[in-house]
């Protein structure tokens, strides 16, 4: 954890008082006021599941052995300005993880082991990786909407997000580094970490694509999904040979006021 | 829900799968074995990373050797595998790897000179990457026998980019006379530590260090021992020491009261068929051992000043000594210089160190 948990709890803090807040009111005459100016509340609540991948994965992966999506979550609370009866824009505020555990064997896999202030151990990796990452982020989605029919909603735009906490860290295990490239001294190695926490990258921009299920009057089922349009490390990242971004489907449900 | 994230899942996974590239050509270009037919070899080649040493008997003609080379997959190699060369001088091999993006030089040489005698550490020079030096003696015919090797090549894998002088092996301006070895443990930091091996020991050894399986099988990695055409008698010479203050364990933890030693030993052993080189479990318990020089612990003093030690070699008794075997290059010796006696175990105190210089190794004449 690199940053203020303070920081973390203040926002949980107002997120939950803001759904609670609203659930309470229910229909209060404020939000009948606001649906007669075409303003609509809901709140969201679901998983994140996904992966931080490079794209389109590159040779030096030979094989994914295991994933694990861990459980990440989303809650958002977000407005609807209704621009006629089907068209209409939406914003929030997204408090959200996306994170995941991989096991990969690789080969020819540039990367550095080791901690910045004692050197480093940079080469070429054949062999097995861990990986496991999760970041937290405060996101702000702006996305256009259509209504298809009395239940089927469907959304696209953009999101903006901000990187509150973020671990990407694991272990290269039963394989040989190369030092430096593939010419370099081979070195066999039976388990070295890795940490990439500090050089992840704090702005975040991505593509979102969402559909929405009006299964009740105030509750609905939906599923967005997310595809990060820059690479998940600083631009002067070098360690990994390739850029990752963060490609998740969160599904879950929405109260609608 | 939780059937959804399955079904998610398992169609994520397959999508990644079915995305996986077809793999690349090999990029690495290594010779992994090399054989010489007949029985021109004492012993099998010293295989490096881009250097292979021949041990020949000094009676081969070296005008016509053919090494016979394997590679890494797809790779080849000019000239080709067990064409007949002028092995007087250094042969170079240039290995091309199978994807044709990757060159890789072997300088190969043939080594028929037989053991030196003295050891004064003023021939040494930087190793082809100017990170470390490594020393040598200079045959009767000026050319150079690269008698010792060390761990420097590891702790270069784990601490690149220091001053040769800081690597745990190296040489001082302050010789008894001229230059000498200069041994100092020295800390391997993060990356050391979390291998359990908190410490990278100074020492000097004669035979080869395999820096491969150094990280995972320590003791393996040093493999002792260079052909000897006569029978050891004593080992003496100058040593300095000074141990460092704080002695730690190998999981870098402080052992209180504990002191750190130095060590100096010789082995002469006998090999065969089965037993090439002895290693760092089995250099002072072999029953391929013949005789062992090690200083006695009495001996082991602190010391700025140069003091003389005088080893003698005591031979196992009952032990029969076959000059048959002596004059077919069987037998094998090795010099241990180390600036912590537990080095080879991770344990010791970070900052000792030792010096050595004009070190003889004397026959025996009383067969």
């Amino acid at each position: 954890m690199r940053r203020n948990t303070a920081r973390y709890g203040a926002l949980l803090l107002f997120l939950a008082s803001f759904i609670s807040v609203k659930a309470q009111e229910d229909r209060s005459a404020e939000v009948v006021r606001s649906s007669l100016i075409g303003l609509e509340y809901r709140v969201k609540a679901g998983f994140n599941v996904g992966g931080t991948a490079p794209l389109p994965l590159p040779a030096e992966i030979r094989s994914i052995e295991h994933y694990d999506p861990r459980l990440m979550f989303a809650i958002e609370g977000d407005v609807t300005k209704w621009l006629n009866s089907r068209l209409g824009v939406i914003t929030g505020l997204r408090f959200e993880s996306k994170g995941m555990k991989t096991d990969a064997k690789v080969k020819g896999y540039l990367m550095e082991m080791v901690s910045k202030q004692e050197g480093a151990l940079k080469g070429v990796w054949t062999g097995s990786v861990q990986t496991q990452s999760r970041s937290d982020y405060l996101t702000v989605p702006l996305l256009a909407t259509w209504k298809y029919n009395k239940r089927l909603q469907l959304e696209l735009g953009g999101y903006y997000s901000l990187l509150i906490d973020g671990n990407f860290s694991g272990t290269a295990y039963d394989g040989y580094l190369r030092k430096g490239d593939p010419t370099g001294e081979k070195v066999l190695v039976s388990e070295a970490a890795y940490d990439f926490s500090d050089d992840l990258r704090n702005n975040h921009f991505g593509l979102q694509m969402g559909a929405e299920w009006r299964a009740f009057t105030h509750l609905n089922i939906y599923g967005d999904f997310t595809w990060g349009v820059n690479n998940i490390f600083k631009d002067d990242f070098k360690s990994i040979s390739f850029a990752m971004y963060p490609i998740y489907l969160t599904l879950g449900f929405a109260y609608l006021f | 829900m939780k059937e959804v994230r399955i079904i998610f899942m398992v169609s994520l996974l397959a999508a990644l799968s079915s995305c996986i590239k077809e793999e690349l050509l090999n990029a690495e270009a290594d010779i992994l074995t090399c054989t010489v037919q007949g029985t021109v070899l004492k012993r099998q080649p010293r295989i490096g990373n881009d250097k292979i040493v021949l041990m020949v008997k000094s009676n081969a003609d070296l005008k016509h050797i053919a090494p016979l080379f394997t590679l890494t997959r797809g790779a080849t190699i000019a000239p080709e595998s067990g064409t007949p060369l002028d092995f007087s001088s250094p042969q170079y091999y240039t290995v091309t790897s199978e994807d044709r993006q990757w060159k890789k030089v072997y300088e190969v040489s043939c080594d028929t000179s037989a053991l030196q005698k003295k050891y004064d550490f003023e021939n040494y020079e930087l190793d082809a990457k100017q990170h470390y030096y490594l020393f040598y003696e200079l045959t009767e015919s000026g050319s150079k026998q690269y008698l010792w090797s060390c761990g420097n090549e590891l702790f270069d894998l784990i601490a690149s980019g220091s001053d040769p002088d800081n690597y745990p092996t190296t040489v001082s301006e302050a010789g008894k006379s001229g230059y000498c070895l200069m041994l100092q443990t020295k800390s391997t930091g993060v990356f050391g530590s979390w291998s359990d091996k908190p410490i990278a020991t100074g020492s000097l050894f004669m035979g080869a260090f395999e820096s491969d399986s150094a990280l995972i099988y320590p003791l393996k990695a040093t493999r002792f021992g260079t052909p000897i055409d006569f029978l050891p008698n004593e080992l003496t010479g100058y040593y300095k020491y000074k141990a460092g203050t704080v002695y730690t364990d190998k999981k870098g933890k402080t052992v209180p009261g504990a002191k750190d030693n130095f060590d100096i030993y010789a082995v002469l052993f006998e090999t065969d068929e089965g037993l090439n080189t002895l290693d760092g479990a089995n250099v002072l318990s072999s029953p391929s051992i013949i005789a062992i020089a090690r200083i006695d612990e009495s001996d082991r003093v602190e010391s700025d000043a140069w003091r003389m030690f005088k080893i003698p070699f005591v031979y196992k008794p009952g032990r029969a000594i076959d000059l048959q075997k002596l004059d077919d290059d069987k037998y094998s010796l090795t010099v241990v210089f180390s600036s912590s006696i537990a080095g080879d175990l991770f344990m010791g105190s970070v900052g000792s160190t030792l010096f050595i210089d004009e070190v003889v190794l004397s026959e025996k004449t009383d067969l």
